[in-house]
């Protein structure tokens, strides 16, 4: 018989730390040493953890493993139990783990017409994909696992966002545009504009970058403190997005840094996963960090996140001055008028409601106000807002469809009323 | 991409954590809901004490020592606003308002909470363990630590090495720990 290992390496034998070349000369040893066997069944049964895992399985009377309410897709996530490298049982997939609902949507899924192209950011509920759609063309493609919200109790609030959004808002330079929602299998999902590429400062084209990464307002924030030129460019263009949201009766909700993304160059404001109609509002929904102090979740609260941002994008993130806004030299150079955007963020973030701007387009009406003095726009030549497709049909369509008519109307009655004249005085 | 968190509870006291929060906030609303209407009141008031929960859990959480319970904390937090409103219904003084509170139901009212906690945690625990790993896995676990098999027995049934065991059951403990030490705090009163 070999000689009995030590005790701290049968404790790590019996918690799993020794990997499979170190362990086989102690389950060797096991088969023959009485001794050794009464040392691990002593650590066992004196296991807290064990103990106290006992005990809360026993309350239940459902058994753990079975096939019911098992999700065919995490078995593919979990990695091998002979390793004992994986600190998290989703490791390889890089996910976040974690929350009572573990880990988001599946990463084996297939969404016919769009091809995986690369994994852009996770939730604690869904995931953001890079995809090539049949054309080439690149998108944005959310996918929820609506089967494991359904069976972790969650509701799911991004159906009805995307309902009451797709119905309402028809292309804005400034709101991410969706072109699709769909199911599949047990996951919904919708592609979106995709954003442009972090380190080219552009939109992906032909080539999908190695490493690309969605730029957003958040990374610009990340790099540094912005001259009030370029915030409030940035800010107007965010309020534009919000105030289309808010005159059709919608809330956002969760108006931040990372829930501005660019589209060739244009900010666009996304993420509509919790927008809601305005007789839904009032639950506290959206980031803390951005919500007002007294939690009141309508269309104050929205403007209360972009004073906070334009104050983020001003003095850098968690600036201790905030909602006060200094009059110091962290101004960088000011071209709009310093005063009236201190006041507009000032206003934009009191701590009660009724002294906020009730809605974006007040806001907006006041930040295009600040911009007497500025010098040309910086974007302006980008993001000014698309015109509207126009919906008139060509002329001799109509001519066919019969509303010639209707179309020439005009200069059939001023005719008449030329040859009625030229009647009249000859 | 986001970086590893470790429970609902750290997620949500870090306030840039929109998901995590709404995760939070799906969680236990209803559960608040469900507690207050245990306690007497009307759907509509007991709507009401859980969105006043939710309010100040965002404004407070910041403030939450780790080392307390989160159970207790919340229980408190519930407390309170029912008893601050029957101190309005009944248009007594706020220092009066406990015992009221108490004559309301408030022992009988333990009961609701412990079941709704250990309820809604034990199947939150149950769900995610089952997305989360392979039920090979698992079913050493259960075996090896619910059931406490002899190894040799479950290496038999499962076709797998006795370290492989100790692993896979290593794993499941350490993520149940990770994720759910701090909401699971006094589980069944028995969570270290």
């Amino acid at each position: 018989m070999s000689e009995c290992p030590s005790r701290s390496t049968l404790i790590a034998y019996e918690c799993g730390e020794l990997e499979d070349t170190d362990a086989r000369p102690v389950e060797r040893h096991l088969r023959e040493c009485a001794t050794c066997r009464q040392l691990m069944s002593e650590a066992r049964a004196t296991d807290p953890d064990g103990q106290v895992l006992r005990k809360v399985f026993s309350e239940t009377g459902e058994a753990l493993t079975g096939d019911a309410g098992r999700s065919p897709a995490a078995a593919t996530t979990d990695a091998d139990p002979s390793t004992t490298s994986t600190p998290t049982p989703t490791g390889s997939s890089g996910r976040s783990g974690g929350g009572l609902t573990g880990p988001p949507a599946p990463s084996d899924w297939r969404v016919p017409d769009y091809e995986r192209v690369q994994l852009c950011g996770e939730g604690s509920y869904g995931a953001v994909w890079a995809v090539r759609d049949r054309v080439g063309v690149f998108r944005a493609l959310k996918l929820i696992d609506m089967d494991r919200l359904e069976r972790a109790n969650i509701t799911c609030h991004e159906l009805p966002a995307l309902e009451t959004y797709c119905r309402k808002v028809s292309r804005h330079v400034n709101l991410i545009t969706v072109f699709h929602v769909g199911q599949v299998d047990q996951c919904l999902y919708y592609t979106m504009e995709l954003a442009d590429d972090q380190s080219r400062r552009g939109p992906v084209q032909e080539e999908f970058p190695e490493n690309f990464r969605p730029l957003t307002l958040s990374t610009l924030i990340n790099v540094g403190r912005m001259s009030v030129d370029v915030a409030m460019e940035l800010g107007v263009r965010v309020l534009r997005g919000l105030a289309r949201l808010h005159e059709l009766g919608m809330i956002h909700r969760d108006v931040k840094p990372s829930n501005v993304v660019f589209v060739n160059g244009h900010p666009k404001l996304a993420d509509i996963g919790v927008l809601t109609g305005e007789d839904k509002s009032g639950r506290v929904v959206g980031t803390p960090k951005y919500m007002p102090p007294d939690r009141v979740m309508d269309k104050s609260a929205d403007t209360f996140a972009v004073g906070k941002v334009l104050h983020e994008m001003i003095f850098g993130k968690d600036d201790p001055s905030f909602p006060d806004v200094p009059d110091d030299e962290r101004w960088i150079g000011a071209k709009w008028n310093r005063k009236r955007v201190a006041a507009l963020i000032r206003r934009a973030c009191e701590a009660e409601a009724k002294d906020r701007y009730p809605d974006a387009a007040m806001m907006l009406a006041d930040a295009e106000a600040c911009a007497e003095a500025r010098d040309k726009s910086l974007f302006d030549e980008i993001s000014e807002p698309e015109p509207p497709p126009s919906n008139k049909l060509p002329a001799h369509v109509l001519v066919e469809l019969g509303f010639a008519f209707a179309d020439r109307l005009p200069w059939i009655i001023g005719g008449a009323i030329v040859l009625y004249l030229i009647y009249k005085f000859l | 991409m986001e970086e590893t968190r470790s429970s609902l509870l750290d997620r949500v006291r870090d306030l840039g954590d929109s998901d995590g929060w709404v995760e939070f906030d799906q969680f236990y609303r209803p559960m608040l809901t469900r507690y207050a209407k245990a306690r007497g009141l009307d759907p509509n008031d007991a709507e009401e004490i859980a969105q006043q929960c939710m309010t100040a859990i965002v404004n407070q959480i910041g403030r939450f020592e780790r080392h307390r319970s989160f159970r207790a904390w919340l229980r408190g937090m519930v407390d309170h606003k029912v008893a601050d409103l029957f101190a309005v219904r009944h248009r007594v003084k706020l220092a009066d308002s406990a015992a009221l509170g108490d004559v309301a139901g408030r022992k009988a009212a333990d009961g609701v909470w412990e079941a709704e906690w250990n309820e809604s945690h034990l199947n939150a625990l149950l769900t995610n363990l089952r997305d989360s790993f392979a039920e090979h896995t698992l079913k050493a676990f259960e075996l090896y630590v619910i059931c406490s098999y002899a190894v040799e027995d479950i290496s038999r049934l499962l076709d797998m090495t006795p370290n492989q065991i100790y692993v896979a059951k290593s794993r499941v403990i350490k993520h149940i720990k990770q994720h759910f030490g701090d909401t699971l705090d006094g589980l069944y009163g028995v969570w270290p």
